[in-house]
């Protein structure tokens, strides 16, 4: 139970509702949380003398279907919520089958580091997403519970969360394959 | 106790959460209390077995025939330091005092996400178990300090992997918690008290929180990668070519770099020293306000410079690091940025000196121990220059100086602002007064007690003797005049912890037949003293509407010398 007159509403003075603070708060620390895992990404790489090629880790097209069912899942969110949890699980089956490829082909977390980077960072997006997908499927099922404004506060809150790991998730792309 | 928990309190309640957090949180104080009494007895008497009742409790294994062995001495070092800060002070400060006041001097019903908060301190007592379950590893518990620097700790035995979850839990814990106290602080305050009439411990909770919210994730991100270099195997802490004990180590592809994990340790662990300080100034500031019967001197200034410290601790972690030869271009930065941030702590604390001017002060106990904690606390802040400039740093960085100093903030300075606490609100919580005259006892011999334990160590430092030796330094000859010190600061701790009976007497016997206390025993002005002893579930028969700020003491023309924040003109 939400105790807050403005659990759903923009207060007057904060101009926010406690809702949707609670998720910008949340994403604050999220944000700081790969902030740190991008900054070791950084200095680990900046400090090695040589550091493998990316390809080692699955050429860059590989992922193209991944990215797609990502935007696809966060695009959902505003009308089709089933959907969302769909591609999602599409998302995390297509990644857990990459994980298995680059462990058969001999590459493990211990190989070397850009495989360990690797396998945290994009390990640590992966449970982002079934958590998202975690998150879309509790709103969905409470919907009747809650009334209309509460529900229009969540879907936006999780909106802004799929939003954020899509972001996450182009940022390791672009940072292991492109730069 | 029974009577003072009212029906119908529920397990989301911020109060029953709140007492949750202090019970829970004192009882590894005082774990955390005892671990240190088995580490000062070992220094005291290295040579000598231990007495034959903490022979046995530290069992056959860690202690043979009562020699306490050096691997179970350092599983203390690191456990002390982790139970203390991570499960004792900092859940104390945040999840007990924080979760029963903020919402209650808000003048509200609860806080903003409050099944969230229930989760936050069980997931909080989760944690703090699995780092106790540790002990009884093989290996034992966590023994690479509580800072667990690589590449000792990836080496270090079974128990680390404990540690290291259980930190990750503690992130969790404290995002639920922080994040709850901030949207309860900005979107639940009663209608008219605006940011500038909050009352100052609120502000200190706000950005303590924020403190937590902001910079305990990049200390959960290097607790993952230490796992993985643990686990899986990984080296993103251990450099190529490590030579361990003479031996060249195996196994892991190297490349990574240990200064990696201090910068994601400090990037939380300074921050979190303000998690230490700054809800500790905010309890003393409440005390001395209302001990003083005057508003507290500039306020506003207090307010600034409590902002100033969250941002200024975000950019000083390196300061911790002075030792790992950084360049002197980086070196100057971080001392530059320590020299900045002592003036507002320093403003904070001559602020609260300057409020006792002109007041009439009323030594209750509460105030004895606000009292003590400015020049305890200015004491601790200000030996700490020395190790915030790189030069004397170097000579003073693994010295017992250290350990004097950041003992010096968190032990007479916060814990002396959290018993402070405690006096000042049990009434609050239990309907009941504690007594005075037990309360003086324990004032005045824990304030002795901990001056003999903690000024000491200034000396050994100065006299260059190392911290963490499990035996004092007795092959050292520089440390043969130190050793007889020890045994002195050894029986300060037994007899502080002596001195703590009267004071848990006094809590048992005043919570059923100590003076009932009525809604406002101390004639304070901030809301929570506007509603029952303990107050009901829902907190407030009709919410509070405030039109002043949070110290109107001693106005004049008014029949009593304080106006109530909830008042009507």
């Amino acid at each position: 139970m939400n105790v807050s007159p403005w659990a759903y509403a923009p207060r007057p003075d904060t101009r926010i509702s406690t809702v949707r603070l609670g998720v910008w708060l949340f994403l604050a620390s999220e944000a700081m949380f790969f902030g740190s895992l991008f900054s070791a990404y950084v200095l680990l790489r900046t400090g090695a003398h040589a550091w493998p090629d990316a390809t080692s880790l699955g050429a860059a097209r590989a992922l193209l279907i991944p990215t797609i069912m990502l935007l696809l899942a966060t695009r959902s969110v505003r009308n089709q919520l089933g959907l969302t949890a769909v591609f999602g699980v599409l998302f995390l089956l297509a990644k857990l089958l990459a994980f298995a490829r680059l462990l058969d082909h001999g590459q493990h977390p211990a190989s070397n580091l850009l495989i360990a980077c690797w396998f945290v960072m994009s390990g640590l997006h992966w449970l982002h997403v079934a958590g998202g997908v975690g998150a879309t499927v509790w709103v969905m099922q409470s919907k009747r519970t809650v009334t209309a404004p509460h529900h229009a506060e969540r879907l936006h809150g999780l909106w802004l969360y799929w939003c954020f790991i899509d972001v996450v998730w182009l940022a390791i792309l672009v940072s292991f394959y492109f730069i | 106790m029974g009577d003072w928990k009212p029906a119908g309190m529920h397990l989301t309640d911020h109060k029953t959460v709140g007492l949750q957090y202090a019970l829970t949180a004192s009882g590894f104080l005082l774990l955390g209390f005892l671990l240190m009494l088995l580490m000062r007895w070992q220094l005291a008497w290295p040579t000598s077995p231990l007495p034959s009742a903490m022979a046995v409790a530290v069992g056959q294994d860690n202690a043979p025939s009562g020699f306490m062995l050096p691997e179970f001495y350092n599983q203390l070092v690191a456990m002390h330091g982790s139970v203390m800060i991570f499960l004792a002070v900092v859940p104390l400060l945040t999840g007990a005092f924080g979760n029963y006041l903020v919402p209650l001097q808000i003048g509200t019903r609860d806080m903003a996400f409050p099944r969230l908060n229930a989760v936050s301190y069980w997931i909080y007592l989760a944690a703090g178990l699995l780092m106790l379950c540790s002990f009884f590893v093989t290996g034992g518990a966590a023994n690479s300090g509580w800072t667990s620097y690589p590449p000792l700790a990836v080496l270090a035995t079974r128990g680390q992997d404990y540690w290291l979850v259980g930190i990750i839990m503690l992130g969790v814990s404290s995002m639920l918690n922080s994040l709850n106290v901030i949207a309860t602080v900005l979107q639940l305050r009663a209608p008219g008290l605006t940011l500038m009439r909050l009352p100052f411990f609120v502000w200190s909770q706000l950005v303590a929180a924020l403190l937590l919210l902001l910079a305990f994730p990049s200390l959960q991100a290097a607790a993952i990668f230490q796992l993985m270099d643990r686990l899986a195997g990984t080296s993103f802490f251990l450099p190529s070519g490590l030579v361990v004990s003479g031996v060249a180590l195996q196994g892991p592809s190297g490349g990574g770099n240990p200064l990696l994990w201090q910068h994601l340790f400090w990037f939380l662990g300074h921050p979190e020293v303000y998690v230490l300080v700054l809800p500790a100034i905010g309890i003393v500031s409440e005390v001395i306000a209302t001990n003083t019967r005057r508003p507290l001197w500039g306020y506003r200034a207090m307010v600034g410079s409590v902002l100033f410290i969250g941002i200024m601790s975000m950019v000083v972690w390196a300061h911790h690091m002075f030792l790992t030869g950084m360049g002197t271009t980086l070196g100057t930065f971080f001392q530059i940025t320590t020299m900045i941030i002592s003036v507002p702590s320093v403003v904070l604390i001559t602020s609260l000196m300057l409020s006792l001017w002109g007041g009439s002060i009323r030594f209750t106990t509460p105030m004895l121990f606000a009292l003590a904690f400015l020049p305890m606390f200015g004491l601790g802040g200000l030996s700490g220059l020395p190790l915030g400039l790189a030069a004397s740093d170097v000579a003073l960085h693994d010295t017992w100086y250290v350990v004097g100093h950041f003992h010096f903030l968190v032990a007479p300075g916060t814990l002396f602002a959290i018993f402070a606490g405690i006096y000042h609100w049990f009434p609050k919580v239990t309907g009941r007064t504690l007594y005075r005259g037990l309360g003086v006892v324990h004032f005045w011999g824990s304030f002795i007690a901990m001056t003999a334990i903690f000024l000491p160590m200034f000396t050994l430092g100065l006299r260059g003797v190392n911290r963490r030796l499990y035996d004092a330094g007795l092959e050292y000859t520089h440390a043969q005049g130190t050793l007889s010190i020890q045994g002195h600061m050894t029986w300060a701790a037994v007899a502080l912890g002596l001195l703590q009976l009267p004071f848990l007497v006094n809590l048992l016997i005043s919570a059923r037949r100590g003076t009932l206390a009525g809604d406002n025993p101390w004639h304070a002005t901030t809301l929570e003293w506007q509603t029952a002893s303990p107050p009901q579930p829902g907190n407030f028969a009709v919410t509070p509407q405030v039109d002043r700020g949070p110290y109107d003491y001693s106005l004049p023309g008014h029949p009593r010398d304080y106006v109530a924040q909830g008042e009507r003109e």
